[in-house]
This record gives structure tokens, sequence and C-alpha cells, in this order.
């Protein structure tokens, strides 16, 4: 359904890229509907067509009796079905590895045959997503006389840790510890042009911009050091914002001095991110893992614990990223067993559109959640290596939840929210 | 939003004056986070707000054994959930003031503003003229009605949203009312009324009337009470359904049950024929005593679900007193 105005995505991009499939048919179309128009939502139609697409996998899974992670191994692909290109990097096996073992995978037992009214199920679901970013996008570095470093892009952080990132990605290079960066964001006036929020796009596009900056602001201090100290360039060593001349340890430049001697006042470079290789597809991977119970006395899913194993190229922050997968895995609940637009069918009037009946999932609900990264880096697309996360971490966690439903009671639930009405209609065949 | 008249009386008197007063339309206000919703929506409108608040001796909670206990009108919920002494001999009530709502409204919301509260259904809260808003067609009647009443209904088909509601119900207590100058006694199980009554009220209450107290009496001994509740979030939601119940199990024999229903009817549903079915029968015999109980209720298109959730959590909550 795209609302009154066409405007959306398409839900079909998991089923057609996710797997080898020689011999794939898909339709899909959309249906005008006189509700309001489709919005912007965290990794659009992927969440909904995963959520079908791993559960038929599942069922395809089960009727030839084979056990779901072998048999998504068994069709796993090394290029993009959809034009053959060869992936920068693709670490999927290793999330479905690593992320069984953490779930206890071998405790899984038969659809349905736990004891009681209250059953226990495990389930997952693969995720694939772009995400890897691409140009344009720019960053500009001013190195100030007191050794401070700005950072500005009109890049925005939207509370996923962009500030952080990047001044760490200009620390790594220039050595310059945190506390003397300054980033300014969400300005297109000041800042060079930045990628917008989506699309998982931030982080892959904009660092690799600022290392640009950054690599080129240590050409010009080295080159400044060579010219101040009168040794070639070769001749120094640079460590913590000093430069050392080898052979001659008592003959230093701090990167201030160098401004100032320089009589710059600053120092600017501007980067930009690089071209993405030719010829080869870059998409993230992932893998989620549910532990569920359900009461098939009230229809009600409690989740006990989400796996998050992720390919996310290089985590740059692991605290921000995690961050980021606890979010989507929330946000993936909420679409599980919550979130629902109810529309009056005779009127086309939303009769839920506020927080107390369109809810969302409290901390009350929110279970255990535990990232995994199972990626190093991914050199191939920057030299920064980082990939995006903010959409991929949402797009398996629905249809993980709802295999571990199926694996409790033995019964699908085919729509999302999986409400207690839905489950209970479900179990007594109303 | 309209302008409106802001007073805090002192004396309960002055209540009923200033609330029947001809041309000013009034509404009793307690810890008001119902009030203000209503405000905010649109659904009332009115020129004075009668703030409860300086009412004396009205926030107080007094049990004596053997009697019963007096809770005032203006006990936070969050208060009743944590008193030890309704924890102890009226289990249920706290039971079910500690699953309202979230621990913010707990501690602003009141216990007469609790049973007092307007329904939740969906049409009612929005932009919809339905009955119980003095139009002409119940919305949820062939519309979005997962939540909606299952016996009961008709011309409307709320259902009564207040958890504290049925522990009452089940407990048996009476409300005390203050009717201009006169105080008068009313059971709780006779104070809701059903939409066929007026679809446009929940209770009895008459401009000029307050609540003052709620009283429970002291249980027969054997006997206890408990609550359930099933939401579909953990916290911060309405009941789908919820059960009350004050019981006298002794081993896996039921002599004697009481049992409330929320979720379930307009009003805190109490039916002397469900507590027949199980007076006098063995725990193991609920499963297909259950079966016999809401089989003349009304479903609508989408709240089938409820029967069997209802008899389900019925089971629950009497296993529950043998176990
Ligand atoms: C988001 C949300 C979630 C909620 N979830 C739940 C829930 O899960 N379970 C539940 O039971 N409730 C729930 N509630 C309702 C909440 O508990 C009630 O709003 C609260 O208990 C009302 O108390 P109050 O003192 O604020 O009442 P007010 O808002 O002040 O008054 C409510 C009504 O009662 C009348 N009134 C108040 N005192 C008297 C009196 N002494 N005599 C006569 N009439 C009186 C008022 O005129 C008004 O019509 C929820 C409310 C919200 C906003
Ligand atoms: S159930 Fe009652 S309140 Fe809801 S739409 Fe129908 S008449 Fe209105």
């Amino acid at each position: 359904m795209v609302g009154a105005y066409p405007s959306g995505a398409g839900c079909s991009w998991p089923l057609r890229s996710l797997y080898k499939c020689p011999n794939l048919k898909i339709e899909e179309y959309s249906v005008l509907t006189n509700a309001g128009r489709a919005r912007a939502m965290r990794a659009p139609g992927n969440v909904q067509g995963t959520f079908a697409f791993e559960q038929m996998i599942d069922t395809i899974a089960e009727k030839i009796g084979m056990d779901p992670i072998e048999f998504r191994k068994i069709n796993y692909t090394d290029v993009d079905p959809d034009w053959g290109g060869k992936y920068t990097s693709k670490k999927l096996i290793e999330a479905y590895d690593q992320g069984a073992k953490a779930i206890g995978w071998e405790k899984r037992n038969k659809p349905g045959s736990g004891e009681g009214t209250v059953k226990r199920g495990i389930g997952m679901a693969s995720q694939i997503w772009w995400g890897g970013g691409s140009p344009p996008g720019y960053a500009t570095l001013k190195l100030n006389s007191d050794g401070s470093l700005n950072i500005s892009s009109g890049t925005q952080d939207i509370g996923t840790g962009t500030y952080t990132i990047l001044a760490q990605v200009a620390s790594e290079i220039l050595e310059i510890p945190m506390d003397k960066i300054q980033v300014t964001l969400g300005d297109t006036e000041t800042g060079p042009y930045g990628t917008a929020s989506g699309g998982s796009m931030t982080a892959p596009t904009m660092t690799p911009a600022v290392y640009d900056a950054a690599v080129q602001m240590m050409d010009k201090l080295k080159s400044g050091a060579a010219a101040i100290l009168e040794v070639s360039e070769d001749e120094l060593n640079y460590s913590n914002g000093i430069f050392t001349v080898k052979n001659d340890p008592q003959k230093t430049i701090d990167i201030s001095k160098i401004v100032n001697e320089l009589n710059a006042r600053t120092l600017v470079t501007t980067g930009a991110r690089n071209a993405n290789p030719d010829g080869y597809a870059i998409n993230t991977f992932g893998a989620q893992f549910a532990d569920v119970e359900v009461d098939t006395e009230t229809g009600k899913i409690k989740v006990n614990k989400i796996v998050a194993a992720h390919d996310i190229g290089r985590a740059i922050n692991p605290m921000t990223l995690n961050n980021q997968i606890h979010g989507g895995v929330i946000q993936g609940l909420g679409f599980a067993l919550f979130e629902e637009r109810i529309m009056d069918s005779y009127t086309g009037k939303t009769v839920n559109a506020n927080f107390h009946d369109y809810k969302v999932p409290t901390i009350k609900d929110t279970p255990e959640i535990v990232p995994i990264i199972v990626s190093e880096t991914d050199t191939l697309i920057s030299p920064v290596g980082a990939k995006g996360v903010g959409e991929p971490a949402i797009i398996p966690t629905a249809a993980a939840i709802s295999n571990a439903v199926y694996n409790a009671i033995g019964v699908r639930i085919k729509s999302a929210p999986m409400t207690p009405d839905k489950v209970l209609n479900a179990i007594n065949n109303l | 939003m309209k302008n409106f008249e802001y007073i805090q009386p002192g004396s309960l008197n002055a209540v009923s004056t200033l609330s029947k007063e001809k041309f000013v339309s009034s509404h009793l206000f307690a810890g008001g986070t119902d009030v203000l919703g209503l405000m905010k929506d649109n659904i009332i409108s009115p020129d004075r707000l009668i703030n409860l608040k300086n009412l004396p001796n009205m926030d107080k909670i007094v049990y004596k054994k053997g009697e019963g206990i007096s809770i005032g009108t203006l006990v936070k919920i969050s208060d009743i959930a944590e008193n030890e002494d309704i924890m102890n001999h009226f289990t249920a009530l706290a039971q079910a003031a500690g699953e309202v709502a979230s621990p913010q409204l707990r501690n602003v919301g009141t216990l007469g503003g609790n049973i007092c509260q307007r329904p939740r259904c969906w049409y009612f809260r929005g932009e919809f003229d339905c009955i119980r808003k003095g139009g002409g067609i119940c919305y949820a009647y062939e519309g979005e009605n997962k939540f909606h009443c299952i016996v009961g209904g008709g011309p409307c088909y709320i259902v009564h949203p207040s958890d504290t509601a049925v522990a009452l119900t089940a407990l048996n207590a009476s409300i005390k009312i203050h009717s201009n100058g006169t105080m008068k006694e009313i059971p709780i199980r006779e104070f809701f009324i059903l939409p066929e009554d007026d679809p446009m009220k929940e209770n009895i209450l008459e401009p000029g009337e307050a609540i003052t107290e709620i009283f429970i009496p002291e249980l027969e001994t054997g006997k206890k009470s408990a609550y359930i509740k099933l939401k579909e979030r953990d916290v911060w939601d309405f009941m789908t359904v919820s059960i009350a119940a004050v019981a006298d199990v002794s081993g896996s024999l039921i002599n004697n049950v009481e049992l409330a229903f929320g979720g379930t009817a307009p009003k805190p549903w109490y039916d002397e024929n469900i507590n027949k079915v199980f007076i006098n029968s063995k725990i193991s015999d609920l499963e297909t005593n259950v079966k016999k109980i809401f089989n003349d209720s009304e479903l609508l298109s989408k709240n089938k679900y409820k029967l069997q959730l209802i008899r389900n959590l019925t089971k629950r909550i009497l296993n529950n007193f043998s176990a």
C-alpha cells in the first residue's frame, strides 16, 4: 500500500537478493489506498519484505526437513544474484555461526513440542541491505593555531553518533585528542555538502571524507614541519601532535607551532568521499536470533532475548554502534508485536493516532539484546572501511521473532504486529 | 480550547452548588489525568472545572479489623497499590491499582477519578460523533472493535476502562456519595449502568453529586482475593481482559467465589450465574466449567478471541487460588 500518493519503497529486494536462486520470478505492485501518504521509515519496505520472506524460507526448510540455518547456507551466494557483481565483503556465514552460538541454537526443539501453556521457541532471520555509502560528501577541517581542530560538514547527527565518529576518524590520523576536536554539523550554510540521513549512508559516506581531509592536513603539516626544521619529509616521525627528526630526536616541533611559524593562523583542507569500486556490489549483511515465550492461553508473546550479528564493515565506535543495534532491534520489536496504524475502513480515519493506542514498546517489553559484530573492515569501499548500520539493525528482528513464535507454538502468524488477539485466533483456528 | 473557570472549593456543599449552577457546564476535577485529556481532545469543554483537592479528609485510608476499609476518593492509585492493609486484606484492589497505567499516572490519578474515568473507545476519543457523544451511530459496531465488549452492549459497545472498579466489584465495595447536602451509599454493583439505560453515561452520578469515599467490607474468613489483567504491552496499557476474584478455595475445592470481569462489558461485569458455575466445584473441573460461561455473549467482528481469553484467564485465576 502506498497511501493516496505514489511514493515509498518496494518490499521485494530481500527476495531478489538474499539467496542464490537461478529461477526466480517476482511480481510486485503498488496499491493506491484512500489513506494518508507514505512516510519515511527505517529500512522502508525491507522490514516488511523480510518478515514475509524469511518466514517462507523457514517454511520451505521445514517442509524438506532441513535445519533453517543449514538451508540458508546451501543457498548462500557470493555474488549479487540480481546482476552478478561480487560483494566487496560478505560475512553472513559468520553471522549465522556466531549468532547461533550466542542464542543456543542447539537447544531449539521441534515446532510446538514444548509442554505446558507457556511455550518457548527459538528462531532466526537474515538481513541484506545497502549501506555502503557513496559520493558526494565533503568535510572541511580547520586546524587552529592552538592545535585544536574544527570539522564541519552539511551532514547531520540524528542521535546516531555522527559527531563522535567524525572526530574519531580525524583524531586517529592527526593524533589530536578528542577533546581538542569540535564538530559542526547540520548547517549547509557553513559546512560543505554532506549526505542526508537515509539509506544508512552517513557513516560510510562521511567518515571517508573526513579521512581524506585529515590525510591532506597531515601532508600540509608534514611539509610545513620539514620546511621549518630544514629536513626532508622522510626524515620525520610523527606522534601525538609532534614531529621529531629521526636522527636528531632533540629537534621537534608541535602542530600548533607549525601553524604559527607558517603564519597561517589556520590550516584548512576539504576532503571528499572517494568513488566506490567498479564492478562490485556493496551490501551489509546480518542475522538476528530470537528466544521467545508464547502464552498459549492469552496469546501474549514475550521476547526473552535477541542476538543481533551484523556485518557492517569496520566498527568505528562500538558504543554508538551498539546503540544503533539496540534502537533498531527495539523498533523491530515494535513492528513485530505492537505498532500498527489502525484505520477505520468506513471513514479512512486513523483511530489510534496517539502514543497511547499506537503502542511503541516500553523498557518493560524490551528483552536482553546482544549485538555481535562479525566484520573487521571493508577496505574496498573506503580507507575507513565502515558500512552503515542504522537500517540493517531493524530489518530481520520481526522475522526472527515470528520464526521463533512458530517454533514455540507450531502455528504461523502471518501478519504483524503479532498481537494477542491474532495469536489466539491462530491457535484456536478462529 | 475554550476558556474555562477553575475553582477549588473547600466544602462539599459548595461543590454541589457550583456544579449545579444553571447555564454553566461544570466538571469535577481530581487528579485531572482523564479530565485534561478529554478537554484537549474536545470531548468535553466545560465552562468550569471544580477541583476537589481542597476538600478535607478525602485522602485517607482507614482500616478497621473485622469491619472493613474506607478509602477516600482523593487517595492516589499509587498509595493504594502500596498500602499494607490493602495488600494483605484486599489483595485484588492493590494488584489492580498496581496494574493501572504507568507510575507517573498512578502518582497523580485518584481512586474516585479512576472509577469515574470515561471510556477509551477510540471512536469516542477521536473525531467521531458517535452515540456516546450524542450522535446517531456506533462506529465501533461494524468498525474497529477488537477491544470492545462481548456482553451488555447495545446501542454502544464500550468496555469500562477502570482496573480498580473491577476489583472493587468483586470485593463488593460500596460508594459513598455526597448529594446536595446529604450522603448516600450505593453498592458498586449498582453504581455502573449499561448503554441500554443511558448510552451517554457510565454511572448513576447526577450533577451536584460527588464520591467521597469507597468502603470495602472485611472478607469472610477463608476468603482471599486476586486480580489478573492481560494487556498487550507490559506497562501503560489498558486491559484487553481482566478478572478480579474473591474466593474461598480449600485444596482442590472451590467453596465460594465472586468474579468480576473487566474488558468484557460496558461496566465491570458481575453475574451471580457465573459464580454459581464454580461454587462447590473442583479445580480439576475448571477446563469443562469455563465453557459454561459467557455462552450468551454477542461477539463483534474483531473481538471473538475475547471469549476464549476470558475463559482461559478465569481458569488461571482460580487455579492460582489452589496453588
Ligand atoms: C495514557 C493513560 C493510560 C491509562 N491506563 C489506565 C489503565 O491501564 N487502567 C486504568 O484503570 N486506568 C488507566 N488510565 C486512567 C487513569 O488511571 C485515570 O485517568 C485516573 O485514574 C483518573 O484519576 P484522576 O484523579 O486523574 O481523575 P480526573 O481526571 O480528575 O477525573 C476523572 C473523571 O472522574 C470524575 N471524578 C473525579 N473525582 C470524582 C469524585 N470524587 N466524584 C465524582 N466524580 C469524580 C471527573 O469528573 C472525571 O470525569 C490511563 C490514563 C491515561 C491517560
Ligand atoms: S462503542 Fe460507544 S463510544 Fe464507541 S463508537 Fe460505539 S457508541 Fe461510540
